[in-house]
């Protein structure tokens, strides 16, 4: 160690500094917590489920010789599906036209209206694949299975599904809505007639739909003024009597007489055209202000 | 081309490192048919030396010891896909350079320095001695300062350059075994080398005398 000190490096390099860097060394203790939590490690690493992927990116890296065939057959696959759903016209899948969906309303055929006992067609049987039926012919018995809506239930179900009702209405066209329409359509139908009840209430408007779509509902002026009035209690009471002095205020959406009156012999006059001011379309209302 | 890289590889490498290379394949195989204890050896084997490349890599040494932890760990969960085509060592440095690559761009905001304390040995003793020698200093609080000034300078470079400098001259890999772990060519080493050099020399310049 002597001898060393005595005779230093005259000259000390990049590489003598960076050699230093060498002899930063832990200490043998650290060593041992080091395999400690080493072995932690290691079974925790044991324990951890791998994802999927990584199983199987490590089984298809193993077997080198699937890879080719794999990867042909997933090409293939790909634009064998690929050709098939654009080949048809508007991309519609196959499955929408034949097969199952089809049989799905071939089903739906034997919960007719008129057995009560079976109220619904989405009942199990509905779900179970049906043997084996060409879809030409399920389209024929789905048509006249149509027919065989009543013309009641069909106004009823306007009132619910407005295009639906059109469609039972116009029933020639039946066989060419989707499977899932012609069996909505059935099934209101069948309800209508076992629940007239549960028809109407459907058709009334609530949730959200009432609160979307407002212009929807007819506006009572009932409705509308104590919603105004609530802002201050004397501009209410003020509204209200002159309302009710005119006749104005009243609980149903009716007209007066004297109003009409006064529009009728308004419209008699030549030139009436000429006095309005504004035409004004809000949800389905037309109004007209002079 | 690859030949040409098989025969330059071959002749690059060592006998030691050769033989080296051979006995590690050999205890690899032996995990590789389910005796997983033999693994063990490996890890004795290398863990200083893994260690020492985190270390001077991210400088910080608590990092370096989980970083080290992680990469025997997977080394040993992915010891089946090892054909032994390059050497274990190689392997293992290239899982260890990674895992600290990860590390550093993840927390490259985020950075803690805490060192290891250098071990007096011949050679450092005597480098030690002629600095200190020279300018006066109180000998442990210039090895501190020192230990700071390397440390900065070099964190200063890249982190390909830094890797570079690391493998080199601390882990003292030749130029071969440094682009086969850093997946470049040996030129790219060299003029890496070179370049990191420079910086590191006009960095400590006052200690270069």
């Amino acid at each position: 160690m002597s001898d060393h000190r005595s005779n230093p490096p005259s000259r000390v390099t990049l590489e003598d500094l960076l050699r230093l860097k060498r002899a930063e060394r832990p200490p043998p203790e650290f060593w041992s917590e080091f395999e400690r939590e080493l072995r932690q490690k290691q079974l925790a690493a044991l324990v951890e489920r791998r994802s999927w992927w990584h199983e199987l990116a490590a089984t298809y890296g193993k077997s080198g010789w699937l890879r080719l065939p794999v990867g042909a057959t997933a090409v293939l696959a790909l634009s064998f599906l690929s050709l098939r759903y654009y080949s048809r016209p508007g991309g519609e899948p196959q499955l929408m036209a034949g097969g199952r969906p089809a049989n799905h309303a071939v089903t739906l055929a034997v919960a007719k209206p008129q057995d009560n006992a079976k109220p619904l067609a989405t009942a199990p049987a509905a779900r179970e694949p049906a043997p084996e039926a060409p879809a030409s012919a399920s389209s024929v018995h789905s048509t006249a299975l149509a027919s065989e809506v009543p013309p009641a239930a069909s106004g009823q179900v306007s009132a619910v599904v407005p295009w639906l009702g059109d469609v039972l209405e116009n029933r020639a066209g039946t066989s060419e809505l989707t499977p899932s329409a012609r069996t909505f359509a059935v099934n209101l139908a069948t309800v209508a007639v076992i629940e007239p009840g549960l028809v109407d209430a459907l058709a009334r408007p609530r949730g959200f739909e009432e609160r979307a779509m407002p212009a929807a509902r007819p506006r009572h002026t009932a409705e509308v003024l104590p919603t105004a009035a609530a802002v201050t209690e004397p501009r209410r009471a003020r509204l209200l009597a002159s309302l009710g002095s005119a006749g104005v205020y009243t609980a149903e959406p009716s007209v007066p007489e004297h109003a009409k009156r006064s529009v009728n012999r308004y419209l008699a006059q030549d030139g009436w055209d000429r006095s309005f001011s504004r035409l004004e379309a809000e949800g389905d209302h037309l109004s007209i202000k002079f | 081309m690859d030949l040409t890289k098989a025969i330059s590889k071959t002749l690059a490498t060592t006998p030691e490192r050769q033989q080296e290379a051979d006995a590690d394949w050999e205890v690899v195989k032996k995990v590789q048919a389910g005796d997983v204890a033999a693994f063990d050896k490996l890890i004795l084997k290398y863990r200083e030396r893994v260690y020492s490349i985190i270390y001077n890599l991210c400088a910080n040494r608590e990092d370096a010891a989980d970083l080290t932890q992680c990469t025997f760990i997977k080394a040993f969960q992915s010891i089946n896909r090892f054909q032994g085509q390059a050497s274990f060592f190689t392997w293992l440095y290239r899982i260890a350079v990674n895992a600290t690559l990860t590390h550093l761009r993840k927390n490259r905001l985020r950075t803690f320095f805490s060192f290891e304390k250098i071990t007096e040995e011949d050679k450092s003793s005597e480098i030690i001695e002629a600095l200190t020698d020279r300018t006066g200093a109180d000998r442990e609080t210039f090895v501190k300062e020192l230990q700071e000034k390397l440390n900065e300078a070099l964190q200063k470079l890249s982190i390909n350059h830094r890797m570079v400098v690391t493998l080199f001259e601390i882990d003292g890999l030749s130029h071969n075994e440094i682009a086969e772990i850093m997946n470049c060519s040996v030129g790219t080493v060299r003029s890496r080398l070179h370049y990191a050099k420079q910086l590191l020399q006009a960095e400590l310049q006052s200690y270069l005398r």
